[in-house]
């Protein structure tokens, strides 16, 4: 018998059942607006309304499943050894086993060095965006130069965090997996054309997602950093993230709040971390002045 | 145009012209919110609970533009921080004598989350109260339906973790405050100013709470909610400014660098009841 906390996975289910419930009247709305065929809306969009996943996506997810597998079954508890002799009698286990807290001085300097290294891939990749004129629309180019702006910006609050928690920011460049498995094959395909229009909806299409995955990778991270000042940091910046991907929603025609709750399920996935890259110390400073961001940071 | 250059002339007239906007303090900033950095987790509520005293001016400055008392921010220096006071507050305690299911976080954390319960009831009520009014038109009040869900979705995800001591009442000053302006507003902008301004309220009521909270299941909550409200903001903002150069102009206020706690609601002068 397993000691397996029943109670958190009653919780879960709750929550999923109501995230669920909650998902539905928008996800119903999105997919009115997404087969209206009056919409403009792409096959991939649409693909991902509905969750059939695209080629590249399915071989991310065999990669995905099968580290998945291997995960769980490196957590699966040996037979326990909690048996009385002789009688067989099993030791009861509590009814009410508290969640343990995810959380640790690693797992918080990996988290803040991935979200580092998507702030990184943001901009690179707005600024391939401009260098390009992947962008027709004068207003969207400067409402990309100024998202781009902002993720400096954040990538200068993480590098100030990071040093905090004795690693070292510089060292940290665009996320290598995310670059190599989404960015370059995404455009590849803007690279490949099909007329102004539909480079402008690819690239608009490929913000959206890193701003997704950047919002829910801090979405994410938020229940499980150690500390307040971390978890305020994160979702400082994954409020603004959160914004640009309903504004970026907005200008291809898809739902700007889809859904009741940030999901996570976009996060980057765990082939995508950085590792801590010096011995992980706890956060010390205790003066603010020192961790303000500035405009050129 | 030049987005950073935009926002400091936009700063600038703000200064000048205070009445003119309809900010409920300062949503922009350059920095991450920082609450925490400053000050302790028993100060942020020392604070709240002594804040009354000097939102006098924040009060009147509210008043004057238009923006009821509670989505002021009491303020000083940067208006990042709220305003520290000089006479010792009371701590809100959590509620005596559960019932039903226990808690799942507690102490200061779970009066923080039935104190968020309780905004977002308001706020669900206030939507409610919103499209009865009739003056949202179809469209706009379907989004306002929809925000309903959310914020109510909210309140029971919240209610989880507070348990037995869940509270089931909107939080009565902010209905108090919302109400007669929902009843008073006669046109969709004044209505959709409210919903932004309560949004943009709500978000840096999460993004403060988020440097008090020392449960990770209440972190892990707010995350989830914050960047809902956020978005729901930033929906708001396309309602007042439909023409997308117009609303571009003030890109600086609805898209801040960071989500700043400046802004949030006073957990005492808006307590739960």
């Amino acid at each position: 018998m397993t000691d397996f906390p029943h109670d958190h996975v009653r919780r879960e289910l709750r929550d999923t059942k109501r995230a669920h419930d909650a998902s539905l009247p928008g996800f119903e709305a999105a997919l009115d607006q997404a087969f209206d065929p009056s919409s403009d809306t792409s096959e991939a969009a649409k693909h991902q309304l509905i969750g059939v996943p695209t080629r590249r996506q399915m071989l991310k997810l065999g990669g995905l499943t099968i580290a998945s597998t291997a995960l769980l079954a490196a957590c699966v508890e040996p037979p326990s050894t909690d048996q009385i002799p002789v009688t067989g009698t099993l030791i009861p286990v509590p009814t009410t086993t508290a969640p343990e807290d995810p959380g640790s001085p690693e797992t918080d300097a990996t988290l803040v060095l991935t979200a580092l290294s998507l702030e990184l891939l943001a901009v690179d990749t707005y600024q391939a965006a401009l260098d390009n004129n992947w962008l027709q629309v004068e207003l969207l180019v400067e409402v990309a130069r100024y998202f781009q702006e902002q993720h400096q910006d954040h990538a200068g609050a993480l590098a100030q965090q990071a040093r905090r928690l004795g690693q070292n920011p510089d060292e940290i460049v665009a996320n290598p997996y995310l670059t190599a498995e989404v960015i370059a094959p995404a455009v590849a395909e803007i690279q490949a054309g099909g007329g102004a229009d539909v480079v402008q909806t690819l690239t608009l299409t490929l913000a959206r997602d890193i701003e997704i995955a950047a919002q829910q990778t801090y979405t994410k991270a938020g229940g499980i950093l150690t500390t307040p000042e971390l978890r305020q940091t994160i979702m400082s910046i994954g409020g603004i993230e959160a914004r640009h991907s309903a504004v970026l929603a907005t200008v291809l025609g898809i739902q700007p709040v889809p859904f009741a709750f940030g999901p996570t399920v976009a996060a980057a996935p765990p082939d995508s971390y950085i590792a801590p890259n010096g011995p992980v110390s706890q956060s010390s400073s205790s003066d603010p002045a020192e961790d303000e961001p500035t405009e050129e940071s | 145009m030049a987005f950073r250059a935009l926002r400091r002339t936009v700063a600038e007239i703000d200064e000048r012209h205070p009445d003119a906007v309809m900010t409920t303090g300062d949503h922009s900033s350059d920095e991450p919110a920082r609450t925490d950095r400053s000050a302790s987790r028993r100060g942020f509520l020392t604070r709240a609970a002594t804040g009354g005293a000097l939102a006098v001016g924040a009060s009147a400055l509210s008043i004057s533009s238009g923006v009821p008392r509670a989505l002021a921010q009491t303020t000083e220096g940067d208006g990042s921080e709220p305003t520290a006071g000089t006479t010792p507050g009371t701590e809100p305690t959590a509620p005596a004598a559960p019932a039903g299911e226990p808690p799942i976080v507690e102490g200061t954390d779970l009066v923080l989350v039935v104190f968020l319960q309780s905004i977002e009831l308001a706020a669900s009520e206030a939507y409610n109260a919103m499209v009865e009014t009739g003056k949202l038109a179809p469209a706009v009040a379907q989004t306002a339906r929809q925000f309903t869900l959310n914020h109510t979705e909210h309140a029971k995800a919240l209610a989880e973790l507070a348990g037995g001591q869940a509270t089931t009442v909107a939080n009565p000053r902010l209905i108090s405050e919302l109400t007669p302006r929902i009843a008073a507003a006669t046109t969709r902008d004044e209505l959709a100013t409210i919903a932004y301004e309560l949004e943009e309220s709500i978000a840096a009521t999460y993004a403060a709470t988020l440097g008090q909270f020392d449960a990770f299941q209440a972190a892990g909550e707010a995350s989830r909610i914050l960047p809902v409200d956020s978005q729901q903001a930033i929906v708001w903002s396309q309602v007042l400014y439909p023409d997308t150069n117009e609303w571009a102009t003030q890109i600086t206020r609805w898209i801040p660098n960071f989500q700043s706690a400046s802004g949030a609601i006073n957990i005492t002068e808006y307590a739960a009841s």
